[in-house]
């Protein structure tokens, strides 16, 4: 047999079992916890300046930025998850990921590292009951002997979010008057 | 290979659309102009364009009734039938009939197929004779095809003295060869080379040789002949073929039918025009059920619908474009360049060229807004032809003058502008001009004049409908308004405020209702249209001598003049358009009012307050009024008194999407960038207005 | 292949249309929207191993584009087809004494252009 029938094979052995097993997360930092997000979702990283403020949003919906000329809403991650406001340090950084084709910027406290990691190496989201809402969590990782949890950033904002869209009246004359 | 024609469907829509226009126009100038034949081939060639074009998309009734209208005006053209006024109404209403026949195309509903077949009919009793035969030339409209009588292996024999020029056409006889070869066994039996001059006399682009060849095949003679189809003329070519003769050469079945005088040309397109739709065949054989075909016919009406809108772009905006980016490509990469090795002696070099970047910046944002502009000729061209009907049912005498066709705006805001225009053109001919002895009583001229002038005021285009007719009547006005409730009887109004009356809704002074206008749709959609648009009407009127109104629109809908203001640390735009004054209230000027909320006095007028520090739930400066300053709005009619900080300047902006990437906020229309890259909101009127009232029945 | 086409027509559909076809049977487009703009294309350095023009077009209908190519020394002997809806005798002859290879006429289904060209193109 010729070595140009052997070596395609092999590039492709080689390009399956990387893309099946290894995925790269982005971690980051929430007060002292670690969170990752898949790499393939983030668009960029940038530092954080001022928002201009959304009226009548959510208050983990810090406002909006300018990135190049598009309207990107900013979300404090912090105060999403329920871990207070987000206090802006110099490692306060926005994660800009791509949500099933809207751009979003995630506020978080400071981006640490790239995480190689194997199918193998990730946990299944713990079972904490009905309590804790951990429909974005995809996963458990480990790093460096700490754990990272891994997030599914399409769930992050959740459909109810995706509602609210809709429930806006677009005649508030014959609908009901908002709270 | 199977093409599917229906992704060009879309460009054969757009530029029949445009040659319909052509047409249009142009037999309406064919009326002062007959004899002008730059004109009729101009028209010709758009009535021919929109046939083989229809033909090629299997649009058979399209091409069928252009065949008929070109076949009139290519008649006109040769002087064998003169240009009268009554062969253009006929071909005005034909015209009439191609355009639903598009609509029909493009999913809109299937026009009467008896006025289709009457304008053809008038259309052919246009022509001078010929008579039947045009029947049956109807491109595509195939009638059913004869079969072939099967043939045996046999000897054609071909003699052939091609034509000595073969080669400065564009021929090869190898490519002849080549052909028979694919029919059968070709084999050549003599090649005439005696015809070659001499080496001094030879032309060496010009064929001197002459061929026998011997073809052995099963194939139809009609393939044979068909391989010499475009050599065949200025040839000597002898194609024998030793089968027993062919029957008939092809015809389609209703031209033998035709010629046997079984039916009559007229019975065959009666007979095509009974032609079933495929969906209809394909049920009755059993081959899909009733419900299939609905379900595929609605997704061809989805498919057809959710086509993207597509704008036509001219070539040399494209380069221009292409030039631009090429330009601001190299200024990065000269400031990546000097990024890379950079001292600060540099630094005026750097200053110079981010100035460069900027002018590249802002003249690539211009061109690429001007791609969107195009000139509001294409709104215009509907009004020579409403202005004529008008005129021919009013009895009037009216004569259309246009200026200013070529003043570009968004293409979008031409499309909206199309309806508000003619209600406006319709209302000068209609309401505006007098009758003829009206006129001369008034010691005018017959004939009245509407102006249709459309001209660059600054960032904004200015449409002005324009009449010489007899004025607005102030006290007709004011008697109608009384009557109507609109205001109260002995109030003292300024001309210009009783002119506005006429916007309100409600509103109509005809006397009688007419065909045309005066249904009491009126003025007020207009109003609310235009401002919808960002702009604004405004009226003008000499009692005797005319009125002229005025449609006042922004540029683009992209971008729009904005007056920003401050509450607290946060930055509002307010579009300038819909802004009538700011002040600043004295404490007795407020009042808040059961079930009506928070109201200001305004000359009188008790006008509901919007604090947009509460609506918006932020942290103000100020919040007494007093202090604060009151921006009075309006829009769709309603007025809205805006509580902000201060006002911090007016710039133009341009409207970013806030949904794309987030979702809709309640009373705001978007988002902009200002100059220091700050992103600010756009307030929007008609939702703080919703806001100002949902307000008060939450209070009440 | 490579073979490249000029494709002249002032009808945008129609060259979507042609070119469509074209070049899914692997051939390379070349498009202009009337004479003028092909003669410029040829001038331009364009070298096409056939031209597909329509007749009937402002600035420069195709009888005066086939006159123009046949005079130009490169193109003189590049097959021409022109594509007409008059399928009466006159049309074409006054095409082919201009120079035109052959034509199409219209209505024509994408394998009856396919084929025609086929029937032109040399090699």
């Amino acid at each position: 047999m010729s070595m140009a029938t052997i070596e395609p094979a092999e590039q492709q052995d080689i390009r399956t079992s990387y893309s099946r097993d290894d995925q790269q997360f982005l971690t980051f930092n929430l007060a002292d916890e670690y969170y990752g997000v898949d790499i393939l979702k983030v668009q960029e990283i940038k530092g954080y300046t001022t928002v201009t403020k959304i009226p009548n949003t959510p208050d983990y919906l810090k406002g909006v930025l300018n990135l190049r000329g598009t309207i990107v809403p900013i979300v404090d991650l912090r105060m999403k998850f329920g871990m207070g406001e987000t206090e802006p340090t110099s490692f306060t950084v926005v994660v800009v990921v791509n949500v099933r084709n809207r751009v979003m910027g995630f506020l978080v406290d400071a981006v640490s590292d790239v995480l190689d990691l194997n199918a193998k190496d990730i946990q299944p989201p713990p079972q904490l009951g009905n309590t804790v809402d951990i429909s974005f969590v995809a996963g458990i990782g480990n790093s460096n002997d700490h754990l990272v949890t891994l997030l599914d950033i399409d769930r992050v904002l959740t459909e109810d979010e995706v509602k609210a869209v809709d429930a806006i009246p677009s005649d508030v004359e014959s609908g009901v008057a908002p709270a | 290979m199977a093409v599917d024609l229906s992704h060009f469907q879309e460009s054969f829509f757009i530029e029949s659309a445009e040659h319909v226009e052509t047409m249009e126009s142009g037999f309406l100038e064919l009326e002062q102009r007959p004899q002008d034949l730059d004109l009729l081939n101009r028209i010709f060639r758009a009535a021919h364009s929109v046939k083989g074009n229809a033909g090629m998309f299997n649009f058979t009734a399209i091409a069928g009734l252009t065949h008929k209208m070109e076949n009139v005006l290519d008649l006109m053209r040769n002087e064998k039938i003169p240009v009268t006024s009554h062969a253009v109404d006929v071909l005005l209403r034909a015209l009439d009939g191609l355009k639903s026949l598009l609509d029909a195309a493009q999913g809109g509903s299937e026009p009467d197929g008896e006025i289709i077949q009457g304008l053809e009919q008038e259309l052919q009793a246009c022509q001078d004779g010929d008579e039947g035969s045009a029947a049956l030339a109807q491109p595509s409209a195939d009638l059913g095809s004869v079969p072939q009588p099967a043939n045996t292996w046999r000897l054609i024999t071909i003699a052939w003295v091609p034509l000595p020029e073969l080669f400065q056409r564009g021929l090869d006889p190898a490519q002849i060869f080549k052909e028979l070869h694919e029919l059968g066994m070709a084999k050549v039996l003599q090649v005439q080379v005696d015809k070659i001059p001499s080496l001094e006399a030879m032309d060496p682009e010009r064929c001197y040789l002459s061929w026998a060849v011997e073809l052995e095949t099963d194939v139809p003679l009609t393939k044979v002949e068909a391989v010499f189809d475009f050599v065949r003329d200025g040839s000597e070519l002898t194609i024998t073929d030793c089968a027993p003769k062919q029957v008939e050469p092809y015809k389609r079945v209703g031209e033998i039918l035709v010629e046997e005088g079984v039916v009559t040309p007229g019975e065959i397109s009666d007979s095509l025009a009974k032609q079933k739709p495929l969906g209809e065949i394909l049920v009755e054989e059993k081959k899909v059920t009733p419900q299939q075909v609905d379900k595929a016919l609605q997704k061809q009406q989805q498919l057809k619908k959710g086509e993207g809108a597509s704008i036509r772009v001219d070539t040399d905006k494209i380069d221009k474009l292409i030039n631009l980016v090429g330009e601001l490509v190299i200024t990065q990469s000269m400031i990546t360049d000097l990024g890379e090795k950079f001292t600060i002696s540099q630094l005026p070099v750097l200053q110079e060229r981010i100035v460069q970047l900027e002018r590249n910046t802002r003249e690539l944002q211009e061109r690429v807004m001007s791609i969107r502009m195009m000139p509001i000729g294409s709104a215009f061209h509907r009004f020579p032809r409403l202005v004529r009907d008008l005129a021919g049912k009013s009895g009037k005498q009216i004569q259309l003058v246009m200026s200013g066709e070529e003043t570009e705006l968004d293409k979008t805001l031409i499309e909206a502008i199309g309806d508000p225009l003619t209600h406006l053109v319709r209302n000068s001919a209609d309401h505006g001009l007098e009758g003829p002895e009206e006129r001369v009583m008034a010691g005018k001229p017959e004939r009245g004049t509407v102006r249709l002038h459309a001209f660059h005021d600054g960032g904004n285009i200015c449409i002005a409908v324009e009449d010489d007719g007899r004025g607005l009547n102030r006290e007709k006005i004011v008697k109608k308004a009384i009557e109507r409730g609109l205001i109260a009887e002995g109030v003292t109004m300024s001309d210009e405020d009783v002119y506005q009356l006429i916007f309100r809704a409600g509103f109509s002074t005809a006397d009688t209702i007419t065909d045309v206008s005066g249904r009491g749709v009126g003025m007020d959609v207009v109003k609310r249209n235009i401002e919808g648009l960002g702009g604004s009407v405004s009226i003008d009127s000499t009692p005797g001598k005319g009125s002229k109104l005025t449609l006042k629109l922004p540029l683009t809908l992209a971008i729009i003049d904005g007056m920003t203001v401050r509450v607290g640390e946060d930055n509002y735009i307010i579009p300038l358009i819909t802004v009538t004054e700011s002040i600043r209230p004295k404490p007795g000027e407020l009042q808040r009012i059961v079930g009506k909320g928070e109201v200001v006095n305004l000359r009188g007028e008790w006008v509901p307050l919007v604090r947009l520090y509460e609506a918006f739930n932020v942290t103000p400066e100020f919040t007494d009024p007093s202090k604060a300053l009151l921006v009075i709005v309006e829009a769709e009619n309603r007025r809205v008194a805006v509580l902000v900080d201060e006002l911090t300047g007016q710039q133009q902006v341009v409207i970013k999407s806030l949904e794309e990437n987030y979702r809709k906020i309640e009373a705001i229309s978007g988002a902009t960038i200002l100059g220091d890259g700050q992103v600010a909101l756009i307030l929007d009127v008609p939702g703080l207005a919703k806001l100002a009232r949902v307000g008060h029945t939450a209070a009440a | 292949m490579g073979k490249t086409v000029l494709v002249v027509d002032d009808s945008v559909s129609m060259r979507q249309m042609v070119s469509f076809t074209l070049t899914g049977a692997g051939y390379e487009v070349v498009e202009a929207g009337d004479g003028k703009e092909a003669v410029d294309k040829l001038n331009g350095g364009a070298k096409p191993n056939l031209v597909i023009t329509d007749l009937n077009m402002p600035n420069m209908d195709g009888i005066s584009l086939i006159k123009a190519i046949r005079g130009m020394a490169p193109h003189k002997f590049t097959p021409i087809l022109m594509l007409t809806t008059e399928s009466s005798d006159d049309k074409k002859k006054e095409g082919q004494g201009a120079g035109a290879t052959g034509w199409v006429v219209k209505p024509f289904n994408p394998e009856q252009m396919l084929a025609t060209i086929k029937k032109v193109m040399p090699g």
